[in-house]
């Protein structure tokens, strides 16, 4: 399994650790698949039938799955270990990083934090409030959360993030951790290619590793990364210069965005609805109407709704929620996603939505014709493995 | 002083099982499996290298036959590491009370 980063802000890294590295991106793996399959059997094959054969109702939703699931042997050992590898995932990284400390410090200044050209640049903002609900917990088991513990963390918390996940993603999510991106630009060339954006705007952009793909599919864009968090950005900026992809990243909020009305023809986010409360949601997405252009689309990459699965789905997808540090996610999958659409100001037959294979790891060809029909929703829709589908969702600007 | 990241999580994470010892059990066995990867690893890269600097020829461990001597060695020594392994519980003992006596009052 290759954890490198494959672009110049790899850092040196002992024997030793990338061991480390590869064993906990191999659990992974194991619990993703063959330990998330045995927990699945257990209900399938012996949870299931014991209702039926008592003559009680299956469970309607994951509330119900969960509830039956969480006394057995096989969630209790999916779970357990699953948070283990978890925050073996930041600690297989974490010695590597305090071990290079001075070399990311340097690229950090070389960077010259508020650099402004008229390709790229990185914009800060010492004065953004930054609401107690972002610093309530660190987000999925991630130690110091997106701006770190330090108090002038540099370039840290962004290279916690890179490397870390590229150990989480067990190589599924491609090859700089960018398949998303890719995924959601190449939808949007390929199902709306009257759409010649000019601005495109990726909202809670962490390192810019989803944002930097609208600018390799769409070259005559203006790329923008918004976040809250410093450390990323800076982070963002400096792995953009290192990739030679140009893209402006800004401090701020996604309950205000610095656009003009009208003056943006993409908003997307990725992985991003589910970690807002839910009037922070609403917000974002009516600012997104705000400063879309008519003929412009807004897109979230994100995991699906919870009325489109079934409840051991729904359950399994849930998990991150308790138990993974992600206290909105299953507030998020419980919405109406057409209605959060419709409420932020959309027109309710111009949402969209789609599954679809992983760009990076399929012809275009088949990318092409999954995302012709209709979204298909079944066990892998969201469900981080080897077969993963991503969904995203979004409205028109009419 | 140089920026350092830190371990720990703020906000914690679950345990699973009615006694969460398990699950503190479990942690401390995935880290045990990771250290002996990062050995077997080592172990691997250092076959390679032998093999590749034509120190040792390749396959030379795996078609190694231990000796009469070096083969009872190797039983002494597994029998050993398994009663180290297991015996490292034998004085746990739920019975024993530690606890201070109630006050005579």
């Amino acid at each position: 399994m290759d954890t490198r980063l494959h672009h110049s802000l790899e850092i040196a890294k002992a024997s030793d650790n990338r061991a480390r590295e590869r064993f906990a991106s191999s659990l992974r793996g194991y619990i993703l698949n063959s330990m998330a399959n045995q927990m699945r059997e257990d209900y399938e094959q012996k949870v299931a039938p014991a209702l039926d054969q008592a003559g009680q109702p299956l469970p309607e939703d994951g509330v119900g799955v969960h509830r039956l699931m969480r006394d057995r042997t096989a969630f209790r050992f999916y779970s357990s270990l699953r948070c283990t590898a978890q925050e073996m995932v930041w600690n297989s990284v974490i010695d590597s990083i305090n071990q290079n400390v001075d070399t990311l410090t340097e690229v950090g200044q070389e960077d010259d934090t508020e650099s402004t050209d008229s390709r790229s640049s990185l914009t800060l903002d010492d004065a953004l409030e930054i609401p107690d609900y972002y610093r309530a917990v660190d987000v999925h088991l991630m130690p110091g959360n997106y701006d770190g513990h330090a108090s002038r963390p540099g370039l840290l918390p962004g290279a916690v993030y890179d490397n870390g996940f590229n150990v989480f993603a067990f190589g599924a999510m491609g090859k700089q951790l960018n398949d998303i991106g890719w995924s959601m630009a190449n939808f949007v060339r390929l199902k709306f290619p009257d759409l010649k954006p000019e601005v495109i705007v990726d909202v809670g952009c962490t390192i810019g590793h989803n944002t930097l793909p609208w600018k390799q599919t769409f070259p005559h864009a203006e790329v923008y990364g918004i976040d809250m968090a410093a450390a990323c950005l800076r982070y963002a900026h400096a792995r953009a210069k290192a990739m030679d992809v140009d893209a402006h990243f800004r401090q701020g909020s996604s309950d205000h965005l610095d656009f003009a009305d009208a003056s943006v023809d993409i908003v997307f986010s990725s992985m991003f609805l589910h970690e807002l409360p839910k009037k922070h949601i609403q917000r974002f997405l009516a600012e997104a109407y705000r400063v879309l252009r008519p003929g412009g689309l807004m897109l979230h990459m994100e995991l699906p709704p919870n009325a489109a699965l079934s409840p051991y789905d729904a359950f399994y997808l849930d998990w991150d929620s308790y138990y993974n540090n992600e206290p909105f996610y299953k507030n998020f999958r419980d919405q109406d996603y057409p209605q959060l659409c419709a409420d932020a100001g959309f027109a309710p037959e111009a949402f969209f939505q789609s599954v679809m294979p992983r760009y990076t790891y399929v012809d275009e060809e088949v990318f092409k014709e999954a995302i012709s029909g209709q979204a298909q929703f079944d066990e892998d829709t969201g469900r981080l493995s080897n077969d993963i589908q991503w969904y995203g969702f979004g409205a028109h600007k009419t | 002083m140089s920026e350092t990241v830190e371990r720990t999580v703020k906000g914690g994470r679950s345990a699973f099982f009615e006694n969460p010892d398990v699950d503190r059990l479990l942690a401390m066995l995935m880290r045990l499996m990771t250290e002996h990867w990062a050995l077997k690893e080592r172990v691997l890269t250092l076959e390679a290298l032998l093999a590749e600097h034509k120190l040792l020829p390749e396959g030379a461990v795996e078609s190694f036959e231990p000796g009469p001597g070096e083969d009872a060695r190797r039983d002494q020594e597994s029998f050993a590491f398994i009663q180290a392994v297991i015996e490292a519980a034998q004085n746990i003992d739920p019975q024993t009370d530690r606890h201070p006596p109630a006050a005579k009052n």
